[in-house]
């Protein structure tokens, strides 16, 4: 599913056009962005935790011509899976 | 931080930021999740533009599948933003693991820093060259998160004492040179002691230039001390050198003279005299507007205490109104002073004349 449809989707299930749904989805996107950016956790039940996890500055070493990098320090933002969610989509891919 | 928010305190959130209903944010949030959930289960990827895509991968077994989430670029730059200012740095070849691992063992210190290779060389260098400059890249080591500012620097550290490895007299001769250019600033506040000492050809340069700079200060100052001086004389003496110049002229009456300069200071003094009564003279100005409600006899009334007294306000303000009984609103009028015009606004007298001036000014309208 595509942006798009995703869109469309949303529009008839919450019977808004599609400026406020969109303006929804950038305010999502924004308050993510600013909890996981403060490390917080944003827990969905039945579908998962999206998680800001801090990377510090670590060396990576090119295997292949061994050229050492510096990376700095960044926030990844993570996404953890709920339990219900594994458990329907092992149902779903292993109905036995 | 480390902060767990729920999904009512992220709909908050977003309703804040959406400008909507928390009701309508707890809504669309349950059916994004609900529909990237279900599509999820029926084995199709989602990808939301302003959040990012919801990958399904399944492992080696069946059943191990999993969701990897990739944010947007928008969302990884926001989260990202407090970091924003580092960018990956290639670190110099020159050290080997060998050169590394000895410096670890000479200095035992390095040790109790955890196993990242590159952080024992960055501890380990600025024991060797001066301790001014890189003893933030000891805070490094700790994983805290407001170590970052001092992590800038600890680049720039890697790169530049490589060199300081092989050679270990280097660094003492490099750090030499710094000293005289710290200890510069005191010599140029004191530009005869620098002379005496037997430096470098650049220090004689850099006295020259102290020099020169003394020499042009001097000079300034000396010219602006001239001219105050000769503004200074002309304050106290010009004036008087001026009127004795006039006297000068009148030299054959020697004997006059005397009275003369007298009298003529005597003009100075008078002259001088009028200038602080002068603020005195500044009789301030009362003036009043008139309005369709409030003609001159109110106006007199207010300022005199008797409308009668209206006719003096006309007198000193003819130039402006023509014709009394009917003047325009909004015009200013001056309002005089009582002994101006030679009346008592409590006297009895005064307030007859008054009348009698009204009724003089009626009968020639």
């Amino acid at each position: 599913m595509d942006n798009k449809q995703l869109l469309s989707h949303l529009t008839q299930q919450l019977g808004r056009n599609r400026t406020d749904v969109n303006r929804l989805l950038d305010a999502l996107a924004a308050v993510m962005a600013e909890r996981c950016g403060e490390l917080d956790s944003i827990a969905v039940p039945g579908f998962g935790t999206f998680t800001g996890e801090k990377v510090n500055e670590c060396v990576v070493t090119d295997s292949s011509t061994g050229r050492r990098t510096l990376m700095p320090p960044k926030v990844q933002l993570n996404f953890t899976m709920s339990h219900v969610l594994k458990n329907r989509l092992k149902n779903e891919l292993n109905p036995s | 931080m480390n902060k767990k928010l729920t999904i009512i305190e992220l709909a908050e959130q977003v309703a804040t930021k959406a400008q909507t209903t928390n009701r309508m944010g707890e809504l669309f949030l349950k059916e994004l999740f609900a529909t990237v959930a279900q599509e999820l289960i029926e084995g199709r990827n989602v990808e939301i533009k302003s959040l990012g895509s919801f990958t399904l991968k399944e492992g080696g077994a069946v059943d191990e599948a999993h969701i990897d989430f990739i944010p947007a670029q928008a969302v990884a730059e926001a989260i990202n933003q407090p970091f924003a200012q580092f960018t990956p740095l290639e670190l110099n070849d020159d050290i080997t693991p060998e050169q590394l691992q000895q410096l670890i063992e000479i200095e035992p210190s390095d040790e109790d820093v955890p196993a990242l290779e590159e952080i024992p060389a960055l501890t380990s260098e600025p024991l060797e060259t001066p301790p001014a400059h890189e003893e933030t890249s000891v805070p490094e080591a700790p994983a805290l998160d407001e170590v970052h500012a001092p992590s800038i620097p600890a680049p720039a550290v890697v790169s530049a004492p490589v060199p300081a490895l092989e050679p270990t007299s280097e660094p003492i001769s490099e750090a030499e040179p710094v000293e005289p250019a710290l200890s510069e600033p005191p010599e140029f506040t004191e530009p005869i002691e620098p002379t005496e000492e037997t430096p470098a050809v650049d220090h004689e340069a850099e006295k020259r230039k102290v020099a020169k700079s003394s020499l042009l200060k001097g000079i300034v100052v000396g010219a602006l001390g001239a001219l105050l001086l000769t503004t200074l004389l002309w304050i106290l003496f010009g004036p008087k050198g001026v009127i004795t110049g006039g006297t000068t002229e009148k030299e054959p009456m020697v004997v006059d003279t005397v009275n003369e300069q007298k009298s003529t200071s005597s003009s100075v003094f008078k002259t001088d005299k009028p200038q602080p009564v002068e603020p005195k003279k500044e009789i301030p100005v009362i003036r009043d507007t008139v309005t369709a409600k409030r003609p001159l006899t109110v106006i007199a009334r207010k300022h005199y205490g008797n409308e009668f007294f209206y006719v003096y306000i006309y007198e000193e303000n003819k130039d402006r109104i023509k014709d009394v009984n009917n003047i325009a609103p909004g015009t200013e009028v001056i309002i005089p002073l009582a002994s101006k015009y030679g009346f008592d606004p409590k006297d009895p007298e005064s307030i007859k004349q008054a009348q009698l001036k009204s009724m003089e000014l009626n009968k020639r309208r």
